[in-house]
């Protein structure tokens, strides 16, 4: 009896708290984070951070945009955070999100600039790339800018964590299909633009 | 020659799939002789493998601002941007707290609950399943037959009102 009255009146529930693993756990912290604990979100954050920025950086070319796109994304599910259901995962949760934000980015861009290639233009000049990235890694970064924002998104997340293209498809909400379609011709565009680094002409 | 090119144009297809590692092992074993007949094709195959190397050892680019910091700033200058919540909670507890006040006037657990739910007589068929569940429990429990639904429904709506009015709260801003 004396533990059912602790349950229902005790704000931290002991027999939740004396468990260990639940508290590392993605869902875990989401549940702080629903319950008002802020700051569990900034641990969230830090997870996922390089996962979201490094997305955000493939699609975009620029650090400036990344980092807003990166804030934006976190924002967006922070309001969200309700509708997120354990079972998918966080990861591919909150990758979904900023493909799209990324993929709106880019659209909006085009509207905007149809005649420029701005990431394209920034790539050459940002001081802020880092300075060991060979010649090679530099070609295929810019291949990748200049493929449909599809195809890049595609080719970025299949790369960056290792998706699979099942795994892309729920990500991106498409069929598995379109994603080995998107995949397959950013592969071909990617080694069409690289043959005279591999080949020498 | 038709038939060459053909082949070649499945080639290319199959050395992706082969990348995907989802290639069955005859499909692998026609690719395979088909490589060892055509340049082109192992070709592509070297340029894919390396074009796969690469992207695998793309650098992860750095970032100097503390994205982190940014947005639990942002987060905590607007409280309007909280998870919307939605009112699950409440609601059941309100059903319960219905069901296990009904089920308390049922057995007429107080004389004011059972006017207020049963002012007639609930008839003797019903009277009589609650009794025959009650015993099964209070056998079980060893509580009190009249006691126990409600008791224990009341409990439940209260920690789920209790939950909700945590949740309000912290939330609230």
């Amino acid at each position: 009896m004396d533990g059912i009255i602790k349950y229902v009146f005790h704000r931290e529930r002991p027999f939740v708290l004396n468990r260990k693993q639940p508290t590392e756990t993605d869902a875990w912290l989401i549940r702080r984070v629903l319950k008002g604990e802020r700051n569990a979100y900034a641990l969230l954050m830090k997870r996922y951070q390089k996962l979201v920025y490094t997305i955000a950086y493939r699609m975009t070319g620029r650090v400036e945009d990344a980092e807003d796109l990166t804030q934006e994304c976190f924002l967006r599910a922070y309001t969200a955070l309700s509708r997120f259901r354990t079972e998918q995962g966080f990861g591919p949760w909150i990758s979904r999100i900023i493909s799209n934000l990324c993929l709106n980015w880019i659209d909006k861009k085009k509207r905007e600039l149809p005649a420029t290639d701005d990431a394209l233009d920034n790539l050459s000049v940002d001081p802020r790339r880092s300075v060991e990235t060979n010649e090679l890694q530099m070609a295929l970064q810019e291949a990748i800018l200049r493929l449909p924002s599809r195809h890049r998104l595609v080719f970025t997340l299949r790369y960056l964590e290792g998706h699979d293209c099942r795994q892309i498809a729920q990500i991106m909400e498409i069929p598995e299909g379109t994603v080995k379609t998107y995949l397959f011709r950013a592969r071909q565009k990617l080694q069409k633009q690289l043959r005279h680094f591999w080949h020498g002409g | 020659m038709a038939q060459s090119i053909m082949l070649c144009h499945q080639a290319t297809e199959r050395i992706q799939e082969y990348l995907e590692q989802s290639l069955t092992d005859q499909k692998k074993s026609d690719l395979a002789s088909h490589l060892l007949d055509c340049a082109a094709c192992r070709k592509t195959l070297d340029d894919m493998q390396q074009l796969h190397q690469l992207a695998i050892q793309q650098p992860i680019p750095q970032t100097d601002s503390d994205l982190v910091a940014q947005v639990m700033e942002k987060i905590q200058m607007h409280p309007e941007t909280l998870p919307q919540r939605q009112p699950h909670g409440s609601l059941v507890a309100l059903l319960l707290l219905v069901l296990g006040l009904g089920y308390a006037g049922l057995l007429g657990w107080h004389q004011w609950v059972s006017r207020l739910f049963f002012p007639v007589n609930p008839g003797s068929w019903l009277q009589r399943a609650v009794n025959i569940l009650d015993d099964q429990t209070a056998q079980l429990t060893g509580m009190q037959p009249s006691w126990i639904w409600p008791v224990l429904l009341l409990l439940l709506a209260l920690t789920l009102l209790w939950n909700h009015r945590t949740l309000s709260r912290n939330s609230g801003g």
